[in-house]
């Protein structure tokens, strides 16, 4: 009788609804992040950040003030040219490499 | 007092369930590969004769290591080609600002700008495409179902001549000299 009397005191108490409310938003605060990291939201911010990293242009500083030459401009012409023709469109997407023969189904 | 926190926390569960039901539902993207190479066997409408199905059958979970392959390739050109089409039009809009602050007219560059960044948005689009069919091809069980195999090859071969096509656009459009001569006569008035 006195025990019961005692849990029965112990449960009105602030401390232990206190406790218990935390207890309740930590579940939720564990709950709602285990969800963020399923949902495609993060997959999104992740794709971001290793793009943000990937691209070093993002990061650097880019000169937007300084006087421009018309010998500027040729330079950048021609870094376009050159950057694009880094880039091998006929290897980066062979259209071959989805062929029957490439693919080992004839 | 323990059946008291058991209720709250199976009250606490089944009012949080459906909030996790929705997540994962947006995390399968309402498809699955089964029904969108379903839909692509549906729009293609091909028929496999007995002969060509069981040569699918036999060989297509070699040529699912393969598409493997290509898809990982597939990812590495995309992330190199973003990052350089995004430093020329970042580029672009810096000639323009610096054009500006002299007082120079460089409104062809918006006009080039809108031009790359459009094809990028299209590239984007089809890549992702080409990415989603790669991925379906090789997580299908291709020996149960040779037909949405095959359908999802022809569709990639499809996606892959797109995303082929929008690289060569985007070179041709930034091969454009007369955009940049244009731009130097601007700086001399």
């Amino acid at each position: 009788m006195r025990i019961i009397h005692k849990i029965k005191e112990y449960q009105s108490s602030p401390i232990f609804a206190v406790t218990m409310a935390s207890l309740i938003a930590l579940a939720m605060i564990g709950l709602t992040t285990a969800i963020f990291f399923k949902s495609s939201a993060y997959a999104t911010v992740k794709q971001i950040q290793a793009g943000a990293k990937y691209d070093p242009e993002l990061g650097g500083s880019i000169d937007t003030t300084s006087p421009i030459k018309a010998t500027d401009i040729d330079w950048f012409a021609k870094s376009f040219k050159n950057r694009l023709q880094s880039l091998d469109d006929q290897h980066d997407f062979a259209t071959g490499s989805l062929s029957d023969q490439s693919l080992g189904l004839q | 007092m323990f059946l008291k926190i058991l209720s709250l926390v199976i009250l606490l569960e089944l009012l949080l369930w459906p909030a996790n039901i929705l997540a994962e539902n947006a995390t399968n993207n309402a498809s699955d590969p089964t029904s969108r190479l379903q839909l692509a066997l549906d729009n293609s409408k091909i028929t496999l004769d007995d002969t060509t199905k069981a040569n699918i059958v036999s060989k297509c979970q070699g040529a699912q290591i393969v598409l493997r392959n290509v898809q990982l390739e597939t990812d590495k050109a995309t992330r190199r080609r973003t990052g350089v089409y995004n430093s020329i039009i970042i580029d672009l809009q810096a000639i323009k600002l610096r054009m500006n602050r002299q007082g120079s007219d460089a409104s062809e560059t918006d006009l080039l700008t809108g031009k790359l960044q459009e094809i990028v948005d299209q590239f984007t689009i089809a890549v992702d495409s080409y990415g989603t069919t790669l991925s379906d091809l090789i997580a299908i069980d291709c020996t149960a179902q040779p037909e949405q195999f095959e359908a999802g090859l022809i569709l990639a071969r499809g996606q892959n001549l797109a995303v082929l096509g929008l690289a060569t656009k985007f070179k041709q459009t930034t091969n454009n000299n007369l955009i940049f001569e244009q731009l130097k006569r601007r700086l001399t008035l």
